[in-house]
Order: structure tokens, then C-alpha cells, then sequence
């Protein structure tokens, strides 16, 4: 996958499992000051990368997590590994 | 007007005993009555029965003191729908610092969360782990997975959506909290409304500029909300943010007519004004 590809999948699932504007979505936002995202959600979205991913995601891995971009960087570790 | 001014001068007095009287009766309790609880019933779970029974009725007897006091009226509607009430999220605005005793007067096996320096406290620490209260201060998944324990065990958990009391003259700001809570645990929501008129007790107000006239405390016990039918989103994030947009519209509404003075307004003054 590249990471446009990447983009586009996680924007999916942003704007499907918590209803944010696709406007907002960029490398850029902030998963919880700009895209009203909480700690519990992060967990609900962990679950679905491991769905488009098929790899298993560690849940301390992803408290560094703060960015759309930073996302992005993690699915693509994933997938090299 | 010299009774008037007598009766507030009561009533300022009677605030202040009543305030005092948390601290002083609590601390009694959580060195006698409480420790002596813990000693009688070493299971966990009827421990917190008891300490709920027992709570139960001091916050009764302090409702009826207030009101036989005359410091403030209290009234209380719909509270038959409350009986055998279980593993239900009990959510309310937050208009007072009365409300939390309201609702604990009135609700059976009630739990909350408390603020975790109370379990540093000398005395209300006996309390609060008798009473097997959770602590505010535990890790989001820590937290949520107590919650859905106690909710599982037919404890009624209250809840402020608002986190903290109203601002006066504000609209309400519901956090998510909650509505995580109760979408993971899949329990239903019990509506509680409280209204404060003149207003008393109120964020930001000094507890002893009481109101002109006696403040009238009124909790209404509202709706029972199914919970299986916000699941029906198609995630879990959304059925939250779905009843938290329900529950913000329905107090929204029922707190349309709600504007509560210091008291001092008359029809005269009000007819002046419009």
C-alpha cells in the first residue's frame, strides 16, 4: 500500500466510525484536538487498522500516536514488517 | 421586611450548619459507624451493600434536615421509577453542590466516581473504600473496565456529564465520558433533571450570599434510555457521539424555561423589566 492509498483507507474510516468532515482530514490534524477523537475512540480505531492491516497492533505502540501523519508512519512500519 | 431579613439571615446560618455539618457527621461516620461496617461484613459485595443502605438514609435524613430547617425546599418527582432500579447509568445536570446528595438520597445501590485525594484524606478514606467508590484518577481503560464491573454487579452509577457544575448563564458542555461508559457496558441511561430556583450553591457563588427568597431545589427523575438503540450506529465511536448529541438536546429542553435569579426579582420589577 502507499501511503496515499494509506491516506485515503484511514480518512475512510475516520469519516465512517466517527462522522468527522472530510475537510479536516489531513496529515497534519490532531487525532484529539482537531478531529474530536478520545482515548477510548483510539482503541476502536486500533481495531479497525488491525482489520485493513491484518497485523496485530500493540495499544502501547499507539499512545505516541498524536497526528493523521503519524498514523500513516505506523500502518507503513506494520507493513514492512 | 424584618422578617424578611431574619429569615435570611436562617437561612445563611442553616447553610453553613449544613455545610459544616458534611465534614463533621462525615468524619464521625468514618471513624465509628464505617470502620465497625468493614469489621461485620468482610465479603466485598456486602460491604458496598451495606455502605450504600447506610449512605442511603444519612443523605435522606440530611435532605429532611434542610427542609425542616428551612434553608431550602426540596422536591423530588418521579422517584417511584427508581425502585429496584439496576446497572443503570445514572446521568444529571449539575446546577449545585446539592445534587450529588439528591440523587444518592433517592437512588438504590448507588456508585460514583470520586475524586482520588479523598482516599488520602484521614477520614473520608474509611468511606470511600467501604463504599468500594471508584477512583477518578485511574487510566481511561482502567477506569472504564470498573465501571463496567460495577454497572455488571446492579450498582446505579452516577454520573455528571458536565464533569463539573454549571456556569451560570451557560449552556451546558456534555464530555464523552459517559456515553464510553455506557456504550461499552451496554447499560442503560436513567435521566435525572435538577433545577435550583433562585439559584444556591451554584460555581463560582459564595455558599454564604444566599438568595433573597428561600431556593427551591426540584429533581425531576426523566426518561429511561435503551441503550441497545444507539448501538444500532454503525460503530461504537458514533452510538456515543449520537447520545451525547440526544442527551444535550433533551436537557437542553428541559432547561428552556429555567433562568434562575438571585431572588430579589418581584412580578413588579419583572413587569418593569419587560
Amino acid at each position: 500500500m502507499t501511503r496515499e492509498e494509506i491516506f485515503a483507507a484511514l480518512s475512510n474510516a475516520l469519516q465512517e466510525m466517527f462522522e468527522v468532515p472530510a475537510e479536516k482530514i489531513t496529515e497534519q490534524a490532531l487525532l484529539y484536538q482537531d478531529l474530536d477523537l478520545d482515548s477510548i475512540d483510539a482503541i476502536d480505531l486500533v481495531v479497525k487498522l488491525q482489520e485493513l492491516t491484518g497485523k496485530k497492533i500493540k495499544p502501547e505502540q499507539f499512545k505516541s500516536v498524536r497526528t493523521v501523519g503519524d498514523v500513516i508512519d505506523h500502518v507503513q512500519a506494520l507493513l514492512r514488517e | 421586611m424584618v422578617a424578611e431579613r431574619f429569615d435570611k439571615i436562617w437561612r445563611g446560618f442553616g447553610t453553613g450548619l449544613f455545610l459544616a455539618l458534611i465534614g463533621v457527621v462525615g468524619s464521625l461516620l468514618a471513624l465509628t459507624l464505617f470502620p465497625l461496617l468493614c469489621l461485620v461484613s468482610p465479603d466485598r459485595v456486602q460491604r458496598q451493600r451495606r455502605f450504600q443502605s447506610v449512605l442511603k438514609l444519612c443523605f435522606k435524613l440530611y435532605c429532611l434536615g434542610i427542609r425542616l430547617f428551612g434553608a431550602a425546599d426540596i422536591r423530588l418527582t418521579g422517584v417511584e421509577k427508581l425502585n429496584g432500579l439496576r446497572g443503570v447509568i445514572v446521568v444529571a445536570n449539575h446546577p449545585s453542590l446539592l445534587d450529588v446528595v439528591l440523587i444518592m438520597s433517592a437512588i438504590p445501590r448507588a456508585q460514583c466516581i470520586v475524586k482520588a485525594a479523598l482516599w488520602r484524606h484521614p477520614f473520608f478514606r474509611f468511606t470511600v473504600r467501604g463504599a468500594g467508590y471508584i477512583r477518578n484518577d485511574l487510566e481511561p481503560e482502567a477506569l472504564l473496565a470498573a465501571c463496567k464491573e460495577t454497572l455488571a454487579a446492579g450498582n446505579n452509577l452516577i454520573v455528571f456529564p458536565e464533569g463539573t457544575r454549571t456556569t451560570p448563564g451557560q449552556p451546558l458542555k456534555l464530555q464523552r465520558g459517559f456515553a464510553n461508559i455506557a456504550t461499552l457496558a451496554e447499560a442503560d441511561i436513567q435521566l435525572i433533571t435538577i433545577t435550583c430556583n433562585p439559584r444556591a450553591l451554584y460555581k463560582n457563588g459564595a455558599w454564604w450570599k444566599v438568595p433573597a427568597r428561600r431556593p427551591r431545589f426540584v429533581m425531576e427523575v426523566g426518561e429511561r434510555l435503551d441503550i441497545q438503540h444507539f448501538l444500532r450506529y454503525r460503530s461504537r465511536p458514533l452510538a456515543a457521539r449520537k447520545l451525547v448529541a440526544f442527551i444535550d438536546d433533551y436537557f437542553t429542553e428541559k432547561l428552556l424555561d429555567d433562568r434562575p435569579g438571585d431572588g430579589s426579582e418581584t412580578p413588579h420589577r419583572v413587569l418593569a423589566e419587560a
